[in-house]
């Protein structure tokens, strides 16, 4: 132990970095070339000189593919919003949220705004101060996407701009909305924002042109909705939210419900699921409007902060 | 009088607590905790990335008190004479465990990491001399090469991690040494269980109830260590068994419903919808026909008295 | 059905059609008045395309209230459009003669209404130049779509309403107005599909003119009963209603009625048709009205009282906001001007003469209005969560001058599409006015 290994663990991350950078930026296409062999009755055993290789494709599936006929392609819109559009399959994401730990630093937010490319008035996620009643004390609420398994949202959208995915996700196609706010005014959590004015980083789209990534929802466009997106564009290549990272204290738990686990941002310990609900009595937001959230929330108790300030009213 | 006596113990109690808040005692066996290998260069500059990412958001830069001092216990100038106080296995059992405001980071940070941190941080005090770690002297002999093994024992309903050690061909199993066992997820590894020592024969036993989620084949990727790795080295073995919970959940956007796409609409409203505008659409187009059957009529020859008017 | 026996009243019909083609004709006084609603049209355009290039900022919108001005217009526009139903629908399959004079009137409204309705819609959008998706990807469980169908649909059906009882008239104008310029003489002649006034034609005329009128009066409440739910499929409190639908199409009758009348008004004194737009006319309007509004003022009953009744956590914030916060001078101004003053006062005979009638049509047109602003805005000023960490202009809904100025436009726009028709057309059924009247009971019905 000691340098060395701090040396190949600080490698190995290294690694990781530039495998998603690569991942974000080529994509393995092999899909069309390993049925091809299928058909043709190709086996890897009938030529043992051809090496194979396993390649991810842009819905996530393994396959195995001869490693002459892999192509390296650059991912464009296309392929982005494909698989944009499938999602991880086998995957149910989740957030937990302890409001017992959140004492609004507001890092999440700024991760947030810096990753999506939103203007210091858009949110993605805020942390709302809220008072349930008038004698509970005050407590601070981060408040994200609830990718709610029933979303009111997806029912209303004209153009399946805003879908849902197969891993819980709901996205948004900026290429595809046509702005008409339907999904904004259906939203009862007021999560979705839009574009009202040219994008914050508009310079930097015309500087370097960037393909459209749905599932980073940048560049962002004039005229259309944008809302939290669990960082999809993360997951995929194995990494938590980005605002479950940057938090500096330990609020967001992230995972999948199909492995019972969730991870913490801050303390990187993985937990039970359903342990972490069941023991600190985790709730979801505004369970009688029948939106089945995928976030949960932890209640404020025992907390660790001070209290905020009462909010103006309860409706600000 | 009784109101200044009892204002008086107020202020008494209040100090009290708060001293009582500030002092974060570390048990005995951590305080002599050192750093195995002399602090490096490098090791700083590691130390230093980690705590802009990690600690810089509460306790500031160390040596300019821009600590967030609103927090209560105050996260403190690590540069400070109080925090420097600390011996080196205080910090480093205080960044592990953490406590009330201050997060745990033992999951999110390998041990050399919290050295590294503490490498930075103590390059901020020029009085400090550093004193590494005597070599730890086990009862298993030099150059003996530790081997991990996993598999699942059907009879028992367990897992079974044996420890054995070889050394000049010789394999022998090793006991009394302590084993995690973790089962990887998508964003971390979830330890199952507590730690455990290996017993005479080298093995350990890991109660399996087989409700923990695997994938669609219930494969549940398992990976069992060393606990001490810094007497034993890093020592793990990792193995894809297939004892964990199917996972046969179906895609969230299967079903037909409200919110899904066109082709997985609730039957009802394709059929509502279309219909309601298929009829609406034949009669349209009947009308049109008609207006069109007019003006066949209407060059027909009439005579002047037919005519309506 | 199948055996009409229309007959006309030549004599009647020379006269009728002298004094309702006299009108008709674009003169001086009609091109002055286009080109002044052009130039404030172009203005209003103007203030739309720096609202296409800047994006909906230049409007009071945000975040908070993403919903204002041009939805609540909308609505009013649907709402307007609905007339035309309601008079050739309703009123004319229950075999009341009266209407006869005013059944055109109606469906120009409806026409021009529907027609706007559609581009008031497009103005809200944040990306226009994409509204061909609502067609390539349209999902059929948005009632968005829904709502795009059945506009189409009712203004192609209004149109089909409008044009087929003009074939008849457009053949006997045709002969009748030697001055006319040649372009308008060959439009008509287009347009009366060689019209010979033959018996057959007529019965072809009859039964078309049926079917599109008990037609127009499913697709009538499905396009206000869809505009409703765009509001009241969301769970926002004020438009979590289940009778919105109802609510919204009496509404519509007041609206559509209100416009009708202050039509039929300008008409009856710029025309000189005082003859056949007359008195015992405005008499039975004022009664039609007065029921709506009766009607209407129950639907109100129910939406307010029963929250208000129980002050459900966010139904309260929203009925203190309408009765005594905020929206409140709004609130009141609408509802005692618009609809219960109107419904009182209609009651005596005397307040259903042509003028009075005119002026409160005037307040229940413009009450109406502001009943859909707020019917629209005062819900999104107050969702479910707080508003916080945003600033102060993004949380309060201010109509900004380009946002009236498009929105003026629209109407503009609706009044230039009247305008035009009622002066290119005769604006009263020439030949179901002459028809001899023994024999009318069996026409439509």
């Amino acid at each position: 132990m000691g340098s060395d290994s701090r040396k190949n663990e600080l490698d190995s991350s290294k690694g990781k970095n530039s495998r998603r950078d690569f991942m974000r930026k080529l994509g393995l296409i092999g899909a069309a070339a390993s049925t091809g062999a299928v058909v043709s009755g190709f086996t890897p055993i009938a030529d043992t000189n051809e090496e194979y290789i396993k390649v991810l494709t842009a819905d996530n599936k393994l396959v195995e593919i001869p490693k002459s006929q892999v192509k390296k392609v650059k991912l464009d819109t296309e392929v982005l919003q494909s698989r944009g559009r499938v999602g991880l399959a086998g995957k149910r994401w989740v957030m937990v949220i302890d409001l017992a730990k959140c004492r609004n630093a507001r890092e999440c937010i700024k991760g947030c705004q810096e990753h999506h490319h939103l203007h210091p008035y858009q949110y993605h996620i805020n942390t709302l101060v809220m008072q349930d009643n008038p004698q509970s004390a005050p407590y601070n609420m981060p408040k994200p996407c609830m990718h709610c398994d029933n979303p009111p949202c997806v029912s209303v959208c004209p153009v399946d701009a805003t879908f849902k995915r197969q891993d819980g996700i709901v996205l948004i196609d900026n290429e595809r909305c046509i702005g008409c706010r339907f999904c904004m005014a259906a939203c009862p959590y007021s999560v979705r924002v839009f574009n009202w004015e040219k994008p914050f980083r508009e310079q930097l789209y015309q500087e370097e042109p960037m393909e459209y990534d749905v599932e980073a929802n940048v560049p962002q466009r004039k005229g259309t909705v944008t809302k939290c997106l669990f960082s999809a564009d993360c997951l995929r290549g194995g990494e938590l939210p980005t605002c479950v990272r940057s938090c500096p204290n330990g609020v967001f738990y992230f995972g999948d419900q199909n492995e019972n686990a969730v991870t913490n941002g801050t303390t990187r310990q993985t937990v039970v699921l359903s342990e972490l609900l069941e023991k600190n009595a985790g709730y979801r937001l505004m369970e009688e409007l029948g939106t089945k959230p995928r976030v949960y929330y932890l209640p404020p108790k025992d907390r660790v902060f001070d209290t905020p300030e009462k909010p103006d009213s309860h409706h600000s | 009088m009784n109101k200044y006596f009892l204002i008086l113990i107020i202020c008494i109690c209040a100090v009290f607590k708060s001293s009582a808040q500030t002092e974060w005692v570390v048990p005995a066996e951590h305080q002599g905790k050192l750093s195995p290998v002399q602090f490096t260069e490098s090791m700083q500059q590691s130390g230093a990335d980690i705590f802009a990412a990690q600690c810089k958001v509460c306790h500031g830069m160390p040596g300019q008190g821009n600590f967030n001092a609103m927090l209560v216990p105050s996260p403190g100038d690590p540069a400070a004479q109080k925090f420097q106080s600390n011996t080196d296995g205080a910090i480093f059992y205080k960044v592990s465990e953490g406590r009330a405001t201050m997060p745990s980071f033992k999951s999110a940070l390998s041990k050399a990491d919290i050295w590294n941190v503490i490498s930075y941080v103590r390059s901020f005090n020029p009085t400090y001399v550093q004193e590494t770690a005597e070599k730890i002297e086990t009862n298993i002999a030099e150059g003996t090469l530790l081997t991990l093994a996993l598999k699942y024992d059907e009879i028992k309903k367990a897992v079974e991690v044996s420890l054995t050690g070889s050394l000049s061909q010789a394999t022998n199993p090793i006991g009394g040494v302590a084993i995690k066992l973790e089962a990887k997820r998508y964003f971390g590894n979830l330890p199952l269980g507590d730690v455990k020592t290996t017993n005479k024969e080298g093995l350990v036993y890991f109660p399996w109830d087989g409700i923990l989620p695997g994938d669609s084949l219930g494969n549940v990727h398992l990976i069992a260590q060393i606990e001490q790795a810094e007497v034993y080295g890093d020592v793990k073995t990792e193995k894809t068994l297939a004892i964990g919970q199917v996972n046969d959940k179906p895609a969230l956007n299967k079903d037909r419903a409200m919110w899904n796409t066109v082709d997985k609409a609730p039957l009802w409203i394709l059929f509502g919808y279309t219909g309601a505008v298929l009829t609406a659409w034949f009669f349209i187009f009947y009308v049109l026909f008609m207006i069109r059957k007019i003006f066949i009529v209407g060059k027909e020859p009439i005579a002047e008295d037919q005519k309506i008017i | 059905m199948s055996d009409h026996n229309i007959k006309i009243d030549k004599k009647k019909l020379d006269k009728i059609a002298t004094d309702v083609l006299k009108p008709v004709g674009f003169n001086n006084a009609f091109i002055n008045w286009m080109l002044f609603l052009t130039m404030a049209l172009v203005a209003c355009i103007y203030a739309y395309v720096i609202q296409y290039n800047k994006g909906l900022i230049v409007t009071g919108m945000r975040d908070t209230v993403s919903w204002g001005m041009y939805i609540a217009n909308f609505v009013f526009f649907v709402a307007t459009a609905l007339v035309g139903m309601l008079i050739s629908g309703v009123i004319g399959l229950l075999g009341y003669q009266w209407i006869k004079p005013i059944t055109r009137i109606a469906e120009i409204i409806a026409v021009a209404f529907a027609a706007v309705a559609g581009l008031v819609i497009v103005s809200d959008m944040g990306r226009p130049e994409r509204l061909l998706n609502v067609f390539l990807y349209g999902r059929v469980q948005s009632p968005i779509l829904w709502d795009v169908t059945v506009v189409t649909t009712y203004l192609v059906i209004s149109l089909l309403l409008y044009l087929l009882p003009l074939i008849p008239d457009l053949a006997i104008a045709r002969g009748r107005m030697p001055h006319a310029p040649k372009w308008q003489l060959k439009l008509y002649e287009l347009l009366s599909f060689n019209w010979t006034h033959h018996p057959k034609q007529y019965k072809l005329l009859f039964s078309a003119t049926r079917l599109l009128i008990i037609l127009i009066i499913p697709t009538a409440f499905a396009i206000h009963t869809v505009t409703s739910w765009l509001l009241a499929v969301n769970s926002r409190s004020g438009w979590d209603s289940t009778i919105f639908g109802p609510y919204f199409l009496t509404g519509a009758f007041v609206t559509g009625m209100a416009a009708v009348i202050i039509a039929v008004f300008f008409f009856r004194n710029n025309y000189k048709l005082r003859e056949y737009l007359n008195e015992p006319l405005f008499d039975k309007m004022g009664k039609l009205l007065e029921f709506v509004c009766v009607i209407y003022f129950y639907f109100n009953l129910n939406e307010f009282v029963v929250p208000a009744y129980k002050m459900k956590e966010f139904d309260a914030i929203h009925i203190h906001e309408l009765f005594a916060g905020r929206h409140a001078v709004m609130f009141w101004l609408s509802q005692i001007f618009g609809l219960l003053i109107p419904m009182i006062v209609l009651l005596w005979k005397p307040f259903r003469k042509p003028l009075p009638l005119f002026l409160i049509a005037l307040f229940v047109l413009v009450g109406a209005w502001f009943k859909r602003y707020i019917i629209v805005i005062p819900t999104m000023e107050h969702p479910f969560l707080p508003i916080q960490f945003l600033p102060g202009e993004w949380v309060i809904y201010q109509p900004t001058v380009i946002e009236g100025a498009v929105t003026i436009g629209s109407i503009i726009l609706g009044i230039m599409i009247i305008s035009v028709l009622a002066k290119l057309f005769p604006i009263i059924p020439i030949w179901e006015m002459a028809e001899e009247d023994e024999e009318t009971k069996t026409k439509i019905i």
